[in-house]
């Protein structure tokens, strides 16, 4: 009786898991199919499965006549250039607000917290006026300038912590040793908190490629990014679902991919064996 | 290879006062250790040595020079941490050598100390592998590494044995010993463990949570052994010796030449003579009052009737064998001697059901492990401490 009561639980939960699972993954494969059956069996219900793939959609966007791959080149190079730029300024910044001492401290880091709360669609007029009349509208760096007031409070508060991990007394073991400020940064702590790093520059590259609304607003015809690509097959006269599809899939390979590679990066462990482990 | 200073060193933390009036002068070559209960300041006394804190006030003097505001790194100092603080990310022999490249020393004349220094430790085969595959011994050996290849004038060490199991502290402490034979050089050494203290130390600081009665948290720099035979005061004479000296409140009265010290509430009295305690004059200026009476639980024994031995009958309460010694705890109505020390890393100051007192006998004399004993007390080796002061009346 106990074993078949078992059994009985255990099948109702991998059917839940399964559930959410599917809640989860469900649209992604649903769009995946999307980008290549025939735009005849789009939204038929329950979806037709057993059609024949067609690439088509892919060329028509990426190559021709679309130009979703010129995008994705915009996209990558907003995106890479967000993670250059964040870097040099959150992690400063979190390794001082991890090892310094420093009147309004808290309040420093819910301010930056803070940024992350409001819309970001808030601020979109503002950043365009402002961007419009430093003359910046359309360029690559408008973009990643106003990405990075989001990237880099998040940034900070991500590094923060992994800084916070790495033990005082090794910094100050380096400054006995003999090390200055800086040497004490690059060769002891940064190498410390590489899987911070990583992580942070994962995030920020992902933020910042799926970015749709301030590219929406501060890209140009030319600089216009694959976010913006995708939107752009909502037109006045139809919308054509397997292009937005496909222009969508080519868009979630990037970061499926980096989270792949980097995955172990997420769970730490660097820092084992400096102290008593 | 220097001398240190340390001149009427303090350290507040705001209102706080962490060390206040510390001076001590430690010789080229010595083995200085500070010990002291949690809170007492001396690994902040430490990190001020080593320029990781800043001074409040005062003067730290190493070599001759006044180094009080000197960056550590111009300081010439080296410190093994308590938990290591090894680079985690770099191999043994990173470790060690990244002192020396700071100071761009040639990279074979790195490659050289370095492996002078992992021969010296026994860590020769382990070079190339890095900390987190090391046992806790091997990382302490490593850590001692990074001090010894950059011959500094001074070493400081901050309880760095106290992550070791006992077997591996015991076998650490004599090779600390050695080393420091071997080297030769100044020292100051950090712990809580009483045994690290006074085996290693050439010289023993006692040091003590600040208080505004004695005006600074130094109780006492003294050899080892003057430390335990001549305690200037109650918290030296409690901090030191294991288990604790037993603290009675006692009556000083004259008797023929000498003097009677009774244990209050009891009918235990010591005969105090000039041949057992040639300086007795001062105590006489006691008599007629009370006085803290001090008994280490070694000077208790089996009865011998040899002279100079007083004999007691002890209700034991409770006594534990530890190999060849017993350690016997009993009470006495007598009052409380009011403390004002804590000695919180030692297990042994809450008596066992409600007994303030303990002796130590070898195990071999024990005639029976509960109720009365018969036992003798050492005469010679009473203390006696002033009341109000809490400093030892030499006797």
């Amino acid at each position: 009786m106990i074993g078949q009561n078992t059994a009985t639980r255990k099948i109702t939960l991998y059917a839940l898991l399964a559930l959410v699972m599917l809640f989860f993954i469900g649209p992604i494969i649903w769009f995946i199919l999307l980008s290549i059956r025939p735009p005849s069996t789009a939204f038929t219900m329950p979806p037709v499965l057993n059609f024949t793939p067609d690439l088509g959609a892919f060329t028509r966007t990426m190559v021709d006549p679309g130009d979703n791959s010129g995008q994705a080149v915009n996209s990558l190079i907003v995106a890479i250039s967000a993670v250059l730029l964040n870097l040099p300024f959150s992690v400063p910044a979190a390794y001082a607000l991890s090892r310094f001492k420093f009147r309004r401290k808290k309040f420093l880091m819910l301010w930056y917290l803070s940024l992350l709360m409001a819309p970001p669609v808030a601020f979109l007029i503002p950043y365009f006026i402002l961007m419009t009349n430093v003359g910046l509208s359309g360029t690559y760096l408008s973009m990643v300038l106003v990405m990075q007031t989001l990237t880099i409070p998040f940034s900070i508060w991500l590094m923060k912590s992994f800084i916070d991990e790495v033990p005082r007394e090794i910094e100050e073991a380096a400054r006995i040793d003999g090390a200055s400020g800086w040497t004490i940064m690059f060769r002891v702590v940064l190498p410390l908190v590489m899987p911070g790093l990583i992580v942070t520059s994962m995030f920020a590259f992902v933020f910042a490629w799926n970015n749709a609304a301030f590219p929406l607003v501060l890209s140009s015809q030319r600089t216009a990014t694959l976010p913006i690509g995708t939107l752009s097959y909502f037109t006045n006269t139809g919308v054509t679902w397997g292009n937005i599809a496909a222009a969508a899939v080519v868009a979630m390979l990037p970061p499926m991919i980096i989270f792949l590679v980097f995955d172990r990066f997420v769970v730490r462990g660097l820092t084992f064996g400096a102290v008593k482990g | 290879m220097a001398t240190l200073s340390i001149q009427n060193v303090a350290k507040n933390y705001g209102e706080i006062k962490a060390l206040a009036n510390v001076s001590i002068d430690v010789a080229d070559g010595e083995v200085l250790v500070l010990v002291g209960p949690s809170g007492c300041g001396k690994s902040t006394l430490l990190r001020m040595i080593a320029g990781l804190e800043e001074l409040t006030g005062g003067q730290m003097v190493l070599g001759g020079r006044d180094v009080s505001y000197v960056d550590p790194k111009d300081r010439d100092v080296a410190m093994v941490f308590q938990n290591y603080a090894l680079y985690p990310h770099m191999t043994v022999f990173q470790n060690m050598a990244f002192g020396l490249e700071q100071r761009r020393l040639a990279k074979d004349v790195i490659k050289a100390k370095v492996m002078d220094a992992a021969r010296i430790l026994d860590l020769t085969h382990l070079v190339d592998r890095k900390p987190g595959a090391l046992s806790g011994g091997q990382r302490q050996r490593v850590a001692m590494g990074r001090a010894i290849v950059r011959n500094p004038a001074i070493y400081l060490m901050d309880e760095p044995l106290s992550n070791l199991d006992a077997k591996l502290r015991v076998q650490m402490r004599a090779e600390l010993k050695l080393l420091r034979e071997k080297l030769g050089v100044t020292t100051v050494y950090v712990t809580h463990d009483q045994v690290e203290a006074m085996t290693l130390g050439d010289r023993v600081a006692v040091l003590a949570p600040y208080s505004d009665k004695i005006g600074s948290n130094l109780q006492q720099v003294d050899t080892p052994h003057k430390l335990y035979e001549e305690p200037r005061n109650i918290f030296v004479a409690g901090f030191i010796g294991s288990p604790a000296m037993n603290f009675f409140k006692a009556q000083i009265a004259r008797k023929g030449n000498g003097l009677i010290a009774t244990i209050e509430g009891t009918d235990i009295a010591f005969n105090l003579t000039e041949a057992a305690h040639p300086h007795l004059s001062a105590l006489a200026g006691y008599a007629g009052k009370s006085v803290v009476m001090g008994i280490r639980p070694e000077f208790f024994d089996a009865p011998s009737g040899a002279p100079g031995r007083h004999p007691v009958d002890l209700d034991i309460l409770v006594s534990e064998i530890v190999g060849p010694d017993a350690f016997l705890h009993f009470d006495l109505p007598t009052p409380t001697v009011k403390a004002e020390f804590s000695r919180s890393n030692d297990s042994d100051e809450a008596g066992l059901n409600g007994a303030r007192f303990s002796a130590r006998i070898a195990t071999e004399k024990l005639t029976g492990e509960a109720g009365m004993i018969s036992l003798e007390v050492n005469v010679a080796k009473l203390h006696f401490f002033d009341e109000t002061s809490t400093l030892r009346i030499a006797t």
